[in-house]
């Protein structure tokens, strides 16, 4: 690395200035001459019979331009299904319902008008006849089939295992603990809803949409409407958080795309928060079984994980986010013997996704909440059950039972990192105090110790690449695009620091496929890690051609050039040229598709809570989070990162829950139902970080978007457990006052 | 839907009486979240925020008038000393902007057993002013919420001012939710202390079809007051008496289970509220806090 | 159709407006000032939260209508002279935003809470702020942001 290396460095985001004063564009802020604004009309019911849609009243409705329901439009294509996903055909997802309602909020029938105001009024007079069937909301009697939701095929979509039965060993072990664990459903929630504004010209259609992954819906949109992707451009302008739910390609995608090519008119929709809450996908959602055995020291010896992922209404990207949690589900410890088996079990719920963390703080959260059950059992002190069984950091890379391969890590020492800065003993001390004099408030440390997974699944790239102009700038064009992480900040450091040369000379482009037609997307902590690797790559290649061309046009060897801050100089005399003009006969430009094996950041962290011992209110009163995420490009924006999930954990440990009834009507339809955390319920968070390099990457980082919800939610409830004395029955997610009172009330 | 703007009290009991079913909108911090989810398609709205009557509060024979249209904010700024329980109950609502726009009134209007600003009320004997064009009447505010969401303004009447006795003691206000800011009640509870009239008031809300007054535990405060004469020796309280205050409030209420909180826990929480509240409120008479 | 009249950043409108509709959609759709993104129709989010008369108040909950003759400040509103307000700055240098939707609505009811509170705890920061909710950033550096713009703001260089 030259003199110029901003890696390390945290320069102010160069997104913001037009954030801040309300100029950047948000796809609802885009205006189309023309264009009709769509509402969609959903089912009421969880499951029924669509006998009939009725939209006679809506298309005779003045300003009405159109109504349709599926018998409508024949040849409307289904939901397409995402890469990875196993779908039977006879589940595909309907854009809009055809004979059969499967979840309350399914779309039924689309209006359309001049604006959203005749349009809702339009919808208004749709009526769906719809015949109720019984629904199943859970997705344990859902693997029974007695409620079919596609007879005659089971409900069961697919079972996925890792490892083999380890009954055996079970049956053997000194001890075994068994845990049910419920990782409950949650909302993304991200403060900007769905949306996307589909404008036709002739053949071709543009597409401005909220989105995670411009050139994969792109590829999508194509071969739905069985058309060549050059004649779909996608762009994503800025985008108001996604975490996972702006990834798919939605029902509503398809129908207004449709509808657009079919009228020759621009149509955009909206979504609003109450369809975001029934209609968009949800999270997490699994039922777990764990068993885990160890020997009276407490070694680990064998893991046992049933996992019943609630998919929803149907497979979707949901189908394969519970196999990341068996996946994974050995956590940073050795455990020799493992058997996860993972069904996923649909259900008349709202379809299921990825929800920041996507599989793995359902690993983490059930694995660290068996492991403090075993420690209560041993009577040992749980930071050091820990220490007993990680991974030794002299054994990576690290092949775990699953297949996993770890790159690298050094558990114990983040963990000690965290005690030492969490106060453990004192806090230890405190706690026996308060125990033996029955004085203050039950207080409680918890450890939720945890290993991410960024940059996806064997041979998955990213582009990247880097052209140099005449006027000695450069533009970095990646498929990695952003939802407000900052990509163009890092990314124009990335490649700065590559070619030497000052930050503000180099742009980021992203988020257009007529600019960046190669691409994957943002999702799974990848970005920096795989994509940033790409522009990097991409970067060095320009700068060795750029050297070749030097040396040819001041004709002498490569060894006689010095290189710096953009300019070439033969040694020992002032004969240079510049990066600039060595563009300015042909282009100078390299590009990358680099796919490194996937990382695997970890950390410790450490919850001290106190609870209200007349009401159970809880009161987290420290949070100390140490993570690894190898070598860091902007720590401000990595920590950044790390808050934002650190709250988003606080809301699946205490405030987060996608509650429906039984008959499967979802019972939150607004942000006052649904408790997002407020800043009121940000506690002391103390961040820190130990730094283990990521072996596979040029620049040894690795991914950092997701390691605060996954280390969060164990250590806030494992501290709550602790605090009862290790008593945990009921103490599901997400713990709330009334569940710590019934466990305190049980004692009294 | 049209909205009709009046600017004087006279307008606007016309336009009332001229439109019965029409909405009154005051913050509009209720009413626009329904017209939004489309809960509600009014087809008259009226507006009465540019009625200045009720956007005013006065003394009136030793006790405080609030205008219907007086907001929260306001409320926390200006009626501190005057009635210390509803400006408690007032800071927990919603968030600053809910509290800039929204109104006792409305709250009253609305008649949800949550509302934050009922079991204030109820504590102190609020009565409530109602007005039409034919004339005023004054209800009690207990009995001004006959159910959920229900109440007994007839279709020509608005609410015009709540009448409040000016606080002679200690008043308090607690509130359990699901998190700890912009939170629906799980259930709350207010309590006011009299000394001069030696009395009791409580107001429990979320926790029954309509605020609630506990009666049985306001009267055995009362008594354990005067048999033990601690008006005037401003004496501690027993942990007995807090705690057998907090189980009377307790058993008062008459609450449900919901995705919220269940029944048994609001009526746990009551009793601890009642409890609390009480120790500060007592704390605060004997001037050791 | 209404018409209504009123003074949005300085600037004197006149404009027909429906009655039902919500003054945020006019601010957006007849005045083009996009800015006030809207988050969640229920007066919940504070995404849409502007100044009205010089209070902050969820553009969601009131009728265009009712803002007839009233004095309206949006974020495109703060900036002076190509300057950033203060708290646009502190927002910036303190990274106090990430995707920026709810920056906007943070922005504005900030600007009320340092106008009407002398001091400026962590705690009066948390109820001045709790009215709006960030999915993204954890609010630890919006409360700095704040913190920073309020001292700049208070310092005697800025009066």
């Amino acid at each position: 690395m030259g003199h110029r290396s901003y890696v390390g460095q945290s320069p102010p985001r160069r997104e913001d200035p037009g954030l801040v004063a309300g100029a950047h564009r948000y796809v609802a802020d885009i205006v189309v001459p023309g264009c009709l604004d769509a509402v969609f009309v959903r089912s009421f019911e969880a499951h029924g019979l669509l006998n009939a849609v009725d939209l006679a009243a809506a298309q005779s409705m003045e300003g009405i331009v159109g109504a349709y329901s599926a018998g409508e439009l024949p040849d409307l294509p289904v939901t397409p299904a995402p890469p990875r996903a196993e779908v039977p055909p006879e589940m595909s997802w309907p854009a809009l319902a055809r004979d059969r309602v499967r979840f309350a909020g399914q779309p039924i029938a689309v209006v359309l008008a001049a604006d959203r105001y005749t349009a809702e009024d339009g919808a208004e007079l749709v009526f769906a006849d719809i015949d109720p069937l019984e629904a199943v909301i859970d997705p344990g009697p859902a693997a029974s089939d007695e409620v079919m939701l596609f007879e005659p095929r089971s409900n069961v979509v697919s079972v996925r295992e890792f490892g083999a039965p380890v009954d055996d060993v079970m049956d053997s072990a000194p001890v075994v603990v068994e845990t049910i664990i419920r990782n409950e459903r949650l909302c993304p929630t991200s403060i900007e809803t769905r949306g996307i504004v589909v404008v036709p010209d002739g053949d071709d259609i543009t597409v401005h949409v909220s989105h995670q992954a411009p050139q994969r819906l792109r590829q999508s949109l194509a071969r739905s409407f069985g058309i060549e992707a050059e004649l779909v451009r996608v762009i994503v302008p800025h985008v108001g958080g996604a975490f996972g739910a702006k990834s798919q390609t939605y029902p509503e995608y398809i129908v207004i795309a449709h509808l657009a090519r079919k009228l020759g008119r621009p149509v955009r929709w909206i979504e609003d928060r109450r369809e975001a809450f029934a209609g968009a996908t949800h999270g997490r959602g699994q039922t777990q079984r764990l068993r885990l055995a160890a020997d009276r020291e407490g070694n680990l010896l064998a893991l046992e994980a049933l996992v019943d992922a609630d998919i929803g209404a149907y497979p979707h990207t949901g189908e394969f986010i519970a196999a990341n949690t068996g996946w994974m589900l050995s956590g940073p410890y050795t455990i020799p013997h493992l058997h996860v088996r993972v069904r996923a079990v649909v259900t008349n719920t709202t379809p299921t996704a990825a929800y920041r963390g996507a599989g793995r703080p359902e690993a983490a959260y059930a694995l660290e909440r068996a492991l403090d059950r075993l420690a209560h059992r041993l009577g040992a002190d749980p930071a050091e059950l820990r220490l007993r069984n990680f991974i030794d950091r002299n054994e990576f890379p690290y092949r775990s039972p699953t297949g996993a391969v770890y790159d690298s890590g050094d558990h114990a020492a983040a963990l000690r990192l965290a005690l030492e800065r969490a106060g453990y003993d004192d806090a230890r001390a405190e706690q026996r105090r308060r125990r033996t004099t029955g004085d203050g408030n039950p207080l409680g440390i918890g450890i939720g110790s945890y290993i991410e997974r960024s940059g996806g699944q064997e041979g998955s790239t990213e582009f990247g690449s880097v052209t140099i102009e005449p006027d000695g700038t450069v533009v970095a064009r990646s498929g990695a695009t952003p939802q407000g992480q900052g990509h163009a900040t890092a990314f124009a450091q990335v490649v700065a620091s590559a070619l030497e040369v000052e930050l503000d000379r180099v742009s980021v482009i992203q988020g257009d496929t007529d600019e960046v037609p190669v691409g994957v997307g943002t999702f799974g902590s990848r970005s920096m890690q795989v994509g940033g690797s790409s522009l990097h790559h991409a970067a060095h290649d320009a700068l060795e051609e750029a050297r070749l061309r030097a040396s040819a046009h001041l004709e002498v060897a490569e060894a006689d050039l010095r290189y710096d801050d953009g300019r070439f100089t033969v040694v020992g005399t002032d004969r240079s040229v510049t990066l600039g003009q060595l563009a300015t006969e042909r282009a100078l430009s390299a590009q990358a598709e680099f796919g490194p094996p996937q990382a695997f950041p970890f950390g410790t962290y450490v919850a001290v809570v106190e609870l209200d011992r007349d009401t159970g209110d809880i009161s987290l009163e420290k949070l100390v989070a140490v993570d690894d995420c190898g070598i860091v490009i902007n720590p401000k924006l990595v920590e950044g990162q790390s808050v934002g999930s650190i709250i988003q954990g606080i809301g699946q440990a205490l405030y987060e829950q996608v509650v429906f009834d039984e008959y499967g009507q979802p019972l939150m339809s607004s942000l006052m139902d649904y408790s997002l955390p407020t800043v009121a319920e940000l506690p002391e968070l103390v961040l820190d970080q130990t730094v283990t390099p990521n072996p596979n990457v040029p620049l040894g980082n690795k991914g950092a978007g997701e390691a605060g919800c996954i280390g969060t939610p164990p250590a806030i409830v494992n501290a709550i457990v602790d605090a009862l004395g290790g008593r945990d029955e009921g103490i599901d997610l997400p713990v709330t006052p009334e569940k710590v009172w019934l466990v305190l009330s049980r004692s009294d | 839907m049209e909205v009709l703007q009046p600017t004087s009290w006279g307008e606007a009991l016309a336009a009332k009486e001229e439109h019965p079913g029409a909405v009154p909108l005051a913050g509009g911090t209720d009413l626009l979240v329904e017209l939004n989810f489309d809960r509600r398609r009014p087809e008259t709205i009226i507006d009465l925020t540019r009625v200045a009557e009720l956007n005013e509060w006065s003394h009136v024979n030793g006790g405080v008038r609030l205008g219907a249209g007086v907001d929260y904010t306001r409320v926390i700024a200006e009626l501190a000393s005057e009635l210390p329980g509803l400006a408690i109950a007032s800071r927990t609502v919603g968030s600053p902007q809910i509290r800039n726009r929204g109104t006792v009134g409305g709250n009253l209007g609305t008649s949800s057993p949550a509302g934050d600003a009922l079991p204030p009320l109820v504590a102190s004997g609020a009565r409530i002013e109602l007005a039409a064009t034919s004339g005023t009447r004054v209800v009690p505010v207990e009995e001004f919420c006959i159910a959920p969401k229900r109440n007994v303004l007839a279709p020509d009447e608005l609410i015009a001012a709540i009448h409040m006795p000016v606080a002679t003691g200690p008043q308090q206000f607690s509130k359990i939710g699901t998190r700890n800011a912009m939170v629906i009640a799980v259930a709350s509870f207010a309590l006011t202390l009299d000394p001069p009239a030696r009395s009791v008031g409580t107001g429990i809300g979320s926790a029954g079809p309509v605020p609630l007054r506990a009666t049985e535990a306001e009267r055995f405060l009362e008594g354990v007051l005067d048999e033990e004469g601690l008006w005037d020796s401003r004496g501690q309280l027993s942990e007995g008496a807090v705690a057998r205050f907090g189980q009377l409030a307790s058993e008062a209420s008459r609450p449900i289970d919901d995705v919220r909180g269940s029944a048994a826990y609001r009526r746990h929480s009551l009793g601890v509220m009642a409890g609390r509240t009480l120790a500060w409120a007592w704390d605060e008479y004997r001037g050791t806090l | 159709m209404r018409r209504i009249s009123l003074t949005v950043n300085g600037v004197k409108h006149d404009a027909m407006v429906e009655p039902r509709q919500l003054l945020v959609y006019f601010l957006r759709e007849q005045l083009a000032l996009t800015g006030t993104n809207v988050g969640c129709d229920t007066s919940t989010c504070g995404a849409c939260t502007i100044l009205v008369n010089g209070k902050s108040a969820k553009s969601c909950t009131l009728l265009a209508v009712q803002a007839d003759g009233a004095e309206v400040t949006t974020i495109e509103g703060l900036a002076s002279n190509g300057e950033m307000h203060p708290l646009q700055k502190a927002f910036h240098e303190s990274h106090g935003l990430q995707c920026g939707y709810c920056t906007p609505g943070m922005i504005m009811a900030s600007v009320d809470l340092i106008a009407n509170n002398d001091a400026m705890s962590d705690e009066d920061i948390r109820m001045g702020l709790e009215g709006n909710l960030c999915r993204c950033t954890g609010y630890q550096n919006i409360v700095k942001s704040v913190q920073q713009a309020a001292g700049e703001m208070r310092s005697p260089a800025s009066t």
